[in-house]
């Protein structure tokens, strides 16, 4: 019998640094010493992905960490190993409309790192790693699946054990007192336990690539720009290369997948330097704010800033996946509990999917702790509503206004674009503002 | 015990009968005829504490088994006493004899002792080797109040259901837990990371379903749990087979604090009476039991609810009676304890303690 069972969704991200979070650390290393006698046992769809060399080329998945997260990673020792392999910071990041002139753009006062920019596949390695180091306390099963689960009853019954019951795919059953479900957003734990889920597809396909910048830059400035068809995202990796990700419709996702490269490259240039969408209306209408604002605060007005030229796409890089929107009604039931994307999933427009997830962990670690310190049964749900109360507070929000932006920006119609791009600028302008929405993107 | 002559009973009691009434005994003082009822241990506590009687008005009561008291006589205590099951012995400036009130169904336990003391000197049973009937009264539940484990009996199967009537309960522990930790942490040098209590043995007195014990268990301690109620301890004993791990560090019997007293006298590292002296009899045996089982330096910990006003209104009024929090009957103000009265009691009792 475990204490804690987490099973495994594809990508594996969250629980695996969920695993490392929860198990018994030591304390001089900043480690949590009140999951000391727990055992933790993860369930793994895939195989074991070790890695013996890093690879030459850059992988194009990719995901933006934001501080927060990466001080999560650091406390529990993954973050050295990710710093020993490789990842970018980026201290800028302009967003910018396609049919206006309007243009946010974030940076921190001293040019401090606003997030770092780390493949998917050196994240799990750097887990992996962490996770050997814990294998007396974390179990890890690779290559298997949980067939079944078998919840327990809300009282007492004679014969009944009041834990989760689960069968593996070979036929095993394991007992726990608390069920993590972080199998991604079609969790098999949040379907058997009934959870309700609200969810939606969007009609967008994102394409992700790794670019060859046409020259070496420093490339710290992460850029975003929102075309009526979907926003198209610029992330550096290196001085030379970057990563993109571009949400469009899914015709034109499998259009641009299938183009040879050069044609490839000049979409995404065309993409991030056209004007062909801007109106004269909209942009005498912006240019008019911004001189009544130049008036207001007459300080520092930011032009807008090109983004480096691509010169070439990696060869075989370029993948499509498609998007949706989705969230969990309940994140917790009696001796189960959701994290990640198996609670919510969101539009990578505001670079957050992971990073709600790694915020889902450090809540739920530390409601753990503090309930086991006190001596409570781990799966007991009153430590579990504090963190879905918690948590919920938090994903509602940004859920709600990733999709708010998503639908905003997806129009041509003069009407909602006069209305976006004053806001923007509006908010451009108001700096205490920009650093409420950064700090609440960066927890 | 040489002066035990000439104690006479006079007037008896008809056998069933609910009502209080007054038996006159004959004597030269209180103290032979209170010697009967007494077991060894507590006649010579008594020997202790009273040289003699003052005849002047002053009664004599005699808690059912227990140590003397000394009040001032007032119609008022005598029936107050009298609620608590209390002996009361009253000897009046004006009458040579003093008067025994007694309630019936301890009259007809005795019954036997005192048909042979009519016209015989008590002196002769001191001279029986503790015959099996005498066992009555000088072992088994003194502090055990058995209306209160009727109460208990019926509520035994739904300790665990967090929602249910003992919801109160599970939500006390975020409060119990850390309060008992940290100051049992603060007697401990150094102790295990993760596992706070290791190494401590606590006696949980009314432990009921095993609330308290279970994260006490699982934050180290070996945990004692003992309940009068049977259903209770089954219940406990049912819910800690699941883990493994509790099942070894926690142990339930269904007994009384004054039966295991005699077993553990100086063990315990701590001894937790939560929510147990408000159901209690006799609060000053109950407190010197428990500090016979602790060891020197161990601590007592006591909680429930005081005895004001506001804890009328909102303890049984409100809880009880229009919310139906608790289920009704399960409290009894009378039985509410106050800070002064627990000071006053530990004061007699131990050294050192803190409100």
């Amino acid at each position: 019998t475990k204490s804690l069972v987490l099973p495994l969704s594809q990508s594996g991200l969250r629980l695996a640094s969920r695993a490392a979070a929860d198990s018994s650390r030591p304390r001089r290393r900043g480690y949590d010493i009140h999951f000391r006698d727990k055992k933790i046992l993860l369930i793994e769809a895939g195989p074991k992905k070790v890695l013996e060399k890093l690879s030459e080329t850059y992988s194009n998945r990719v995901s933006s960490i934001s501080p927060g997260s990466a001080t999560l990673l650091s406390s529990f020792g993954a973050w050295d190993h990710i710093c020993n392999m490789r990842y970018r910071a980026f201290r800028r990041m302009q967003v910018w409309d396609a049919c206006s002139e309007a243009l946010i753009m974030f940076d921190k006062d001293n040019l401090d790192d606003m997030g770092y920019i780390v493949e998917n596949d050196v994240i799990m390695h750097a887990l992996t790693k962490q996770l050997e180091a814990v294998s007396d306390r974390v179990t890890v099963l690779y290559r298997s699946k949980a067939v079944s689960y078998t919840w327990p009853c809300p009282f007492l019954m004679a014969d009944s054990s009041p834990w989760v019951q689960i069968t593996l795919g070979d036929g095993s059953t394991l007992q726990t007192k608390l069920l993590i479900g972080a199998d991604g957003h079609n969790s098999g734990v949040r379907q058997a336990a009934g959870i309700p889920n609200v969810s939606w597809n969007y009609d967008q396909s994102a394409v992700v690539a790794t670019l060859h910048l046409s020259e070496a830059t420093e490339n710290n400035v992460a850029w975003q720009r929102f075309l009526p068809s979907g926003p198209i995202a610029l992330l550096p990796l290196s001085d030379t290369l970057s990563s993109l990700v571009w949400s469009t419709s899914h015709e034109h996702a499998a259009e641009l997948v299938r183009m040879d490269e050069e044609q490839f490259v000049d979409a995404v240039n065309s993409a991030f330097w056209s004007d062909a969408n801007h109106t004269d209306f909209v942009d005498s209408a912006g240019s008019l704010l911004q001189h009544a604002l130049a008036l207001l605060r007459p300080t520092k007005v930011s032009a807008r800033q090109l983004p480096p030229s691509v010169a070439r796409v990696d060869a075989k890089s370029r993948v499509l996946f498609p998007l949706g929107w989705g969230h969990a009604a309940e994140y917790v039931r009696p001796r189960v509990a959701l994290i990640g994307d198996a609670a919510h999933r969101v539009h990578p427009l505001a670079g957050q999917g992971v990073n709600m997830g790694f915020g889902d962990i450090s809540s739920l670690a530390h409601h753990l702790s503090s309930a086991a310190f006190n001596g409570r049964d781990l799966g007991s749900m009153s430590h579990l509503t504090g963190y879905e109360t918690e948590r919920q507070r938090h994903n509602t929000a940004l859920l709600a206004a990733t999709d708010l932006l998503k639908r905003l920006y997806s129009t041509r119609a003069t009407p909602l674009v006069l209305l976006r791009t004053w806001g923007l600028q509006a908010t451009n302008a108001v700096s205490p503002l920009k650093g409420q929405i950064m700090a609440f993107a960066s927890k | 015990m040489g002066a035990m002559a000439g104690a006479m009973l006079i007037g008896s009691q008809e056998p069933g009968a609910s009502s209080w009434s007054p038996m006159r005994v004959q004597g030269p003082s209180t103290w032979d005829i209170l010697h009967c009822f007494l077991g060894p241990q507590q006649r010579a506590g008594l020997e202790e504490e009273l040289p003699g009687i003052e005849p002047d008005g002053h009664m004599g009561c005699q808690r059912h088994r227990q140590r003397i008291n000394q009040f001032k006589y007032k119609a008022g205590i005598i029936s107050h006493l009298q609620k608590r099951n209390w002996i009361v012995i009253i000897k009046d400036v004006n009458q040579p004899d003093w008067t025994l009130q007694i309630k019936p169904w301890i009259f007809n336990k005795y019954r036997t002792i005192w048909s042979r003391s009519y016209g015989v000197t008590f002196s002769c049973l001191n001279r029986i080797k503790r015959p099996p009937w005498m066992r009555l009264y000088s072992t088994s539940q003194t502090t055990i109040d058995s209306s209160e484990v009727k109460t208990f009996q019926a509520l035994a199967h739904k300790w665990w259901d967090e929602q249910g009537v003992y919801a109160p309960l599970h939500s006390m522990n975020d409060l119990r837990v850390p309060f008992i930790r940290d100051n049992l942490l603060k007697a401990v040098d150094d102790h295990q990371p993760g596992k706070p209590l290791s190494g401590m043995k606590i006696l949980d007195v009314g432990c009921g379903g095993g609330l308290l014990a279970e994260p006490l268990g699982r934050l180290g301690a070996s945990v004692i749990g003992i309940d009068p109620v049977d259903e209770n301890i089954k219940t406990a004993h049912h819910h800690k087979s699941f883990d493994p791990v509790l099942d070894k560090r926690l142990e339930y019997r269904a007994c009384s604090l004054e039966e295991i007293a005699e077993e553990t006298i100086e063990t315990f590292d701590a001894v937790i009476a939560s929510e147990v002296v408000e159901h209690v009899i006799d609060l000053e045996t109950f407190i010197q039991c428990c500090c016979q089982v602790l060891k020197p330096g161990g601590s007592l910990f006591i909680t429930t609810i005081n005895k004001t006003q506001l804890s009328y209104a909102l303890g049984i009024v409100f809880s009880e009676q229009i919310a139906g929090i608790v289920p009704k009957g399960t409290h009894t103000w009378e039985k509410f304890v106050s800070p002064e009265k627990l000071e006053s009691i530990l004061e007699s009792n131990v050294y050192h303690f803190k409100l």
